[in-house]
Parts: C-alpha cells; structure tokens; sequence
C-alpha cells in the first residue's frame, strides 16, 4: 500500500525537532532512515499526524572515538558507516553484527539509532549496545537526559522514551585489551530476522574469564543480558567452561513461537549462538593478549 | 486538501523541482512522474530489489524512500548508467550468460551488481561469495541465479565483461 497521509518537517536543529514533537502531542514520529518506520506506514500499522526527519541536523552523522575508547554515534549514522569504521577499526563485535542486518541496501539507509529507537526484540544492535554498555543520549522539550541501553527497551517495538523525546546520541565502550568479542545468530536465509542471537564479550586473566558480558535477541520480549550465563562463566577456565556456560541460558530467556521459529526450537537454539558466540570471543580474547 | 512540499532531486544528473506529497515514494516518483521505466515496483516493502537505484552511489530500494528524504542526495537510475563502460560490461555478460528470463528483476540486479563490479581492480575481481551475498538484495524467481553470478564473475574477471570466445 502508499503510506498514509502526514505532514512533513526537516528541521534544522534538534531543539526545533523535540518542539515539533512535542507540539504534535505524541502523533507525530521521527524519521531517520526510515527502513523500519516506511514499511509500517506502507503497511498502515502507524498512521502518523506528521514525521519529523532529522536529516538537515548537523554533527548527527558523526562518528567519535575518544581516549577511554568510547565510541559515539549520532543519530543519523548508517549501519554501512558504522560497519565500515568497525572494518577498519577491527572491532569484531560490531562488523561481526553489521553483517546480519538486512541486505547492502537496507544498512546504506537504516540507521544504528533507529533501529535500538525501533526497538525489534531481534534486532542485532540491542544485544551490542547491552555488551557493550550502551548509553543513549535522550534530548526531549525540558533538555537533555542520559538513557542506558538497559532501562531503553520495554517490550516488544517499544521503549521508554516520551513522544516529544528523541536519540541523539549513542555512546558504546569498546571492549579493553585482553576482551574478545563477538556476535552470532541463526536466521532462516542471511539477512532475515534473527530467530536467536547472542552478543559477547570476555575478558582473560590468565586461562580464567575475569568477566563476561552477554547479551541475546530473539529469545525476549526485548534484547537482555544473560546473568546466569555471565555469573556460570566469571571465574572459570576458560576452554572448559564455555558449553555448561551455554546451557545456563535457559534461565535467561523467555521466548515465544512464531512463524519463525517455535518456543521450543529457540529454547533448543539458545545455548549454541552462546556457546559460538562465546567461542569466538575467546579466540579474539587470547589473540589479543599482549 | 493535500498539502504539498517542494523538493529538488537530482536524478541522472540532472536537477528536477517537483512539489510533491510528503507520503510520495521515490519510487514512485521516478516511475510515473519521470517516466523512467526501469524502476520496477515489486514488493514495494524493501524485499524484491527491483526498485534499486543509487543513492549517492549506493544502492537502495527506491520504494522505502520519500521524494522528501532524497532532497540534496545524487539518484542514479538503471537509464542514468547506459553507456557506462562497467555497466556495458555487465549487461554484455548476461546476454552471453543467459542471466535474465522474464527480465522484471534484471534493472535492479544490474544496478546493484554495478555497484559491486564498479572501480573494481580486474586483477581482485569478488569472489562468487561476495557476488551472492549482493544478490540477497534481489528476488528472481526465473533464473536460479546460477546464470547471474556466473555473468558478473565473469564481468569482474574481464574488466569489460566481455570475453572473447
């Protein structure tokens, strides 16, 4: 179908964007890339007063590494720009991740903000930004807020942000030397909605993990850590803990069935995008030991 | 009463004023106001690829970008490349490889395989991976694609795509 009626702005700065919003009193949606939000207006599922689009707003395509090796990306940068940093840069997690999301030009037009702001309980940058201890920067009518990863999602394609609210901001930390990271998922065809995924990062002190991070998609109502997973591998010997590890993730998850995939299939499939996930990690973890 | 709003899109390299609905798709745009028939609507949800074009030089499914948002970007069509050496290449390629039947998706694979072959050293020509990893982005229901790939690895290898018998 052709999208509903709107109205449309392209303001020039953020401020004009959270008063338009907040204006709109909540019916109207922001727009970035539009890779998510345009199929749901084709598919009538949202029927928008106006769309606020952030792409005259300068500085929300940048993307900044600073000393403490934390990475910011504005709003408006592309899953293609982030993958080609990440290329670059050698950062595992993210390119390992980027690779999954869509088709080439899906990720030449959708943007990582977008898609956390979307909120897709299988979407590959929710359990990154979970690892990686993701931090949004929230600006809204009454200023500015900070927002983790954590306290973003709330179920499914939903968040706690208000309507006249907008990310502006995400600021990822890097894994440190002695981590290794990394992402894995299982969909039906590359490219297709994750059934289950799960990010990782360990870190090494000597053959023992001194502390993992893990996070899934696909297995909850929203992307979430994996506590039971973390707290099984924190302390253990690294090469034999990782596949009783995995198996703790039943603890972790609480996934339905759809046409995707049933409650029992991705039951059965969590522990092995964990277990490769973590084995990947492990593998970068001991390559980059100094 | 529809509210319009004026856009300036730069197609082919060349400069369109046009008021238009902010719900309009590219797609559309392209399609039914500049009559460029190689913009093939299929799933119009950003699955079947045969709406590709370049955006800034990037391939994208037109039918999941506004008129609006293209405001200020360069949009190349499958029309905007003829006569491309890269392009020639290609296209002589799938004729010799058999690399189209009913021919709907074939605009939106050759703009896209463009993208891949396009300032590619002849010498590190992508490998059959590669090729079908940028095919996800396009549906055929014809070929099997087997004669697809085949047509841009050789276009790769010859540079000119075309290889003399």
């Amino acid at each position: 179908m052709k999208p509903p009626r709107f109205s449309y702005a392209a303001p020039a700065t953020v401020r004009e964007a959270t008063d338009l919003l907040d204006s709109s009193g909540g019916r109207a949606r922001v727009l970035a890339g539009g890779q998510s939000l345009i199929p749901m207006l084709r598919h009538r599922l949202l029927e928008p007063e106006a769309l606020i689009d952030l792409r005259r707003i300068d500085g929300l395509r940048d993307i900044c590494l600073d000393d403490a090796r934390r990475l910011r990306l504005g709003a408006m940068v592309t899953h293609h720009a982030l993958q080609r940093w990440a290329s670059d840069q050698g950062q595992d997690l993210l390119v390992d991740a980027a690779a999954h999301i869509g088709h080439h030009s899906v990720r030449a037009i959708g943007t990582v903000i977008g898609s956390l702001a979307h909120a897709d309980p299988s979407a590959e940058w929710g359990a990154v930004a979970l690892v990686l201890d993701g931090v949004c920067r929230v600006a809204g009518p009454g200023g500015e807020r900070e927002l983790g990863v954590e306290g973003l999602f709330t179920g499914p394609y939903s968040t706690s942000l208000a309507g006249s609210e907008i990310i502006t901001s995400l600021t990822l930390s890097l894994p440190p030397s002695c981590t290794g990271a990394a992402f894995s998922e299982v969909a039906p065809r590359p490219g297709d909605p994750a059934v289950a995924g799960a990010a990782a990062a360990v870190s090494l002190d000597g053959p023992c993990v001194e502390s993992a991070r893990v996070a899934l998609i696909g297995l909850a109502p929203t992307p979430c850590r994996a506590p039971s997973v973390e707290a099984a591998l924190s302390g253990s010997e690294a090469s034999v803990g990782i596949e009783a590890a995995a198996q703790a993730v039943e603890n972790d998850i609480a996934p339905i069935g759809d046409i995707h995939g049933s409650e029992e299939y991705r039951r059965r499939v969590a522990p092995v995008v964990v277990a490769r996930a973590l084995r990947s990690a492990l593998v970068r973890a001991e390559g980059d030991r100094p | 009463m529809t509210e319009t709003v004026q856009v300036t899109l730069l197609v082919n390299g060349v400069e369109h004023a046009l008021a238009v609905e902010p719900r309009l798709i590219l797609a559309d745009v392209l399609r039914e106001r500049m009559e460029l028939h190689s913009i093939h609507l299929g799933c119009e949800e950003g699955i079947c690829g045969a709406c590709t074009v370049l955006l800034d030089g990037e391939p994208s499914t037109s039918c999941l970008i506004l008129a609006v948002q293209a405001e200020g970007r360069s949009i190349t069509t499958l029309e905007g490349l003829d006569g491309d050496p890269t392009m020639t290449g290609l296209q002589a390629a799938f004729h010799e490889n058999f690399a189209l039947q009913c021919g709907f998706c074939t605009p939106g694979v050759l703009v896209n395989l463009f993208s891949l072959l396009e300032d590619r050293d002849p010498s590190a020509p992508p490998s059959e991976v590669e090729v079908r990893t940028r095919l996800n982005g396009n549906l055929c229901r014809c070929t099997g694609y087997q004669s697809m790939v085949a047509a841009a690895m050789q276009a790769a290898r010859s540079g000119s795509g075309h290889e003399d018998p």
